[in-house]
């Protein structure tokens, strides 16, 4: 009878060090489960923030900044420099060249939209638009980046307001 | 022989209390670390990235805003009609329009494209001595109203005569 009791109070031992094992490991599980989410929100995070570096720092470029009488403006582009440089950076990626290679390495799988916001058209459409680089991957990894610019026009030296969009790509 | 048992009864029921105990124990320790988990990891991300963009976003939207060209005035910039509008006797016309006018409409439609679209929550006050009420004052979502929200604020200054200065406001709140 002793025995039998002593058996009994065994197993219990037994099946609550069990159930406590089992609390332990799915504990570890769940948590292990949050650091990876927020591991990868942390990458995520991470990019983001140097796309918005990068992003702020297109327009100190000395491709498209607007130069006014030697002096450089603040987060400014210069519309000339935009068409220019849009037209022999998509040209230059279908060569392959070592032009197109020096701005992959900077910009990766990306795409970066110039839009005019101001002043506005009667027809939103007839916005002027410049797809600066476009080099698509598969999905995009970050948020779309949006930094108010101000467009500088040469000819009628005119300031518009206008907003560069940037995506980073898989 | 009867005593015994009844102590021996008494120690089982001692064990076992002992080791609901533990388990209590151990199920309370996990469960404070799985909401500690959670919360350490799940508050701040994303927080940071988001502070950083909307400080640059609001910045760069002062700066950009102010110096463009105004084509309903002559092609001033917005800065220099917030400057005619902020002083004390206005004396800007722009075809029958007063500065404070074109200005407000320019700051709106700027406003409309870029952060209304974009559906962020905001609070644009641009104020000047010489008003007693704001020149301008734009907000979307409330934001400006809740003290406690999180917020991001970034500002301009506008020179206006006799060293007064123009104060433009923008706060951008976090969702």
């Amino acid at each position: 009878m002793i025995g039998k009791k002593s058996q009994m109070q065994m197993t219990e031992s037994v099946f609550v060090v069990f159930i406590i094992l089992i609390i332990i490991v799915m504990g570890f599980v769940i948590y292990s489960k949050f650091q990876e989410s927020s591991i990868r929100d942390n990458e995520r995070m991470l990019r983001n923030i140097d796309i918005i570096k990068l992003a702020n720092r297109i327009s100190s470029w000395p491709e498209l900044e607007c130069s006014l009488s030697g002096t450089e403006r603040f987060v400014c582009l210069d519309t000339l420099k935009l068409d220019i440089l849009g037209d022999f950076i998509n040209k230059s990626s279908d060569s392959d060249t070592y032009a197109f290679n020096y701005y992959y390495d900077l910009l990766k799988e990306s795409k970066i939209l110039v839009t005019e916001v101001y002043p506005p058209l009667a027809h939103r459409e007839n916005q002027k638009r410049w797809i600066l680089y476009y080099n698509p991957g598969e999905t995009p990894v970050t948020d779309s980046i949006l930094v108010p610019v101000n467009l500088y026009n040469p000819l009628s030296e005119t300031f518009s307001m206008g907003m560069l969009e940037m995506q980073i790509y898989d | 022989m009867i005593s015994m048992i009844s102590k021996n009864k008494m120690r089982q029921k001692k064990s076992q209390l002992e080791i609901i105990g533990v388990t209590m124990i151990v199920v309370i320790v996990i469960i404070a670390m799985l909401i500690a988990t959670v919360y350490k990891f799940n508050h701040p991300v994303g927080k940071v990235q988001k502070r950083y963009w909307n400080r640059e976003l609001a910045t760069n939207l002062l700066i950009a805003m102010t110096h463009t060209n105004v084509p309903e005035c002559n092609n001033l910039t917005a800065r220099d009609l917030l400057q005619d509008c902020g002083s004390a006797i206005p004396r800007l016309n722009c075809y029958d329009h007063v500065s404070c006018e074109v200005v407000n409409n320019t700051i709106f439609d700027i406003i409309n494209k870029t952060l209304i679209e974009q559906q962020i929550s905001f609070d644009l006050i641009i104020s000047s001595p010489f008003k007693e009420e704001a020149v301008t004052h734009i907000n979307n979502y409330d934001c400006g109203q809740d003290v406690f929200q999180d917020q991001e604020q970034a500002f301009e200054l506008v020179r206006l005569e006799g060293n007064y200065i123009m104060e433009i406001n923008l706060t951008l709140c976090m969702d």
